[in-house]
């Protein structure tokens, strides 16, 4: 299995969340992520603006 | 043969989600209004091309998700363009990361967090707040802007990308 760069990775994660990921393109991401110095910190901050501006578009449509 | 009483009860029950749609990606109450009535008065002077096998509504929000886009386009900013292209190359830096708290206490602040919705791409824009603030799938957004669903979801990820970026107040 051919390893992600940071950069690779870093694209992948955007769909990961949106879970529009294939099941082997996210075991690799997560491979990475569980190895990678720096994109487990840009991972969770993605993760929390998506959810974020989630929950606000949710509260606007109430 | 969609009729006149149709379309007007379609526009009248979406003006509101609509409107409130096209103040989040132009972010002007004025603006939105009017890009929803124009988009109103398109739908009526193009009925007669409508066809049945579509739902009216979604035809409706159709025509003003795009009538938002192209209002969004002419802005077309480059500082928008610039940043963008800096925070694409910071983001292949394998060495670049940023504080995932500061990014969440950025969050917690609407000025901001509206700033730096304006600060992007207007197609990076349209994307993340169609997508994540409004509910839009990619496929939605590609179909009702005209552009390709790869394209679509490459300013979305740029888009979230940029705003952790200027939330975390790092950029370098």
């Amino acid at each position: 299995m051919k390893e992600l760069t940071c950069g690779e990775a870093r694209d992948m994660a955007s769909d990961l969340i949106d879970g529009e990921l294939r099941p082997e393109d996210a075991a690799r991401l997560q491979a990475h992520i569980e190895s990678c110095p720096t994109c487990p910190r840009l991972y969770r901050a993605l993760v929390a603006v998506t959810a974020e501006l989630t929950r606000r578009g949710s509260i606007a449509a109430d | 043969m969609l009729t006149q009483e149709e379309l007007a009860t379609c526009i009248e029950s979406r003006r509101d989600r609509l409107t409130r749609m096209a103040m989040s990606m132009l972010d002007d109450a004025a603006e939105a209004e009017d890009v929803v009535q124009d988009a109103a008065l398109s739908a009526i002077r193009s009925s007669s091309t409508f066809r049945h096998t579509a739902d009216v509504c979604t035809w409706f929000q159709r025509i003003c998700l795009n009538a938002c886009y192209e209002a969004l386009r002419r802005r077309k900013s480059a500082a928008a363009l610039e940043q963008s292209l800096r925070l694409e190359r910071l983001w292949r830096d394998p060495d670049y990361t940023v504080d995932p708290e500061r990014v969440v206490v950025g969050l917690e602040d609407s000025q901001r967090v509206r700033n730096a919705l304006a600060s992007l791409t207007p197609e990076q824009r349209a994307a993340v707040v169609l997508h994540d603030l409004n509910g839009f799938k990619a496929r939605e957004i590609a179909d009702g802007t005209g552009v390709a669903l790869p394209t679509v979801k490459s300013h979305l990820r740029r888009g979230r990308q940029a705003l952790v970026s200027l939330l975390a107040g790092e950029e370098r």
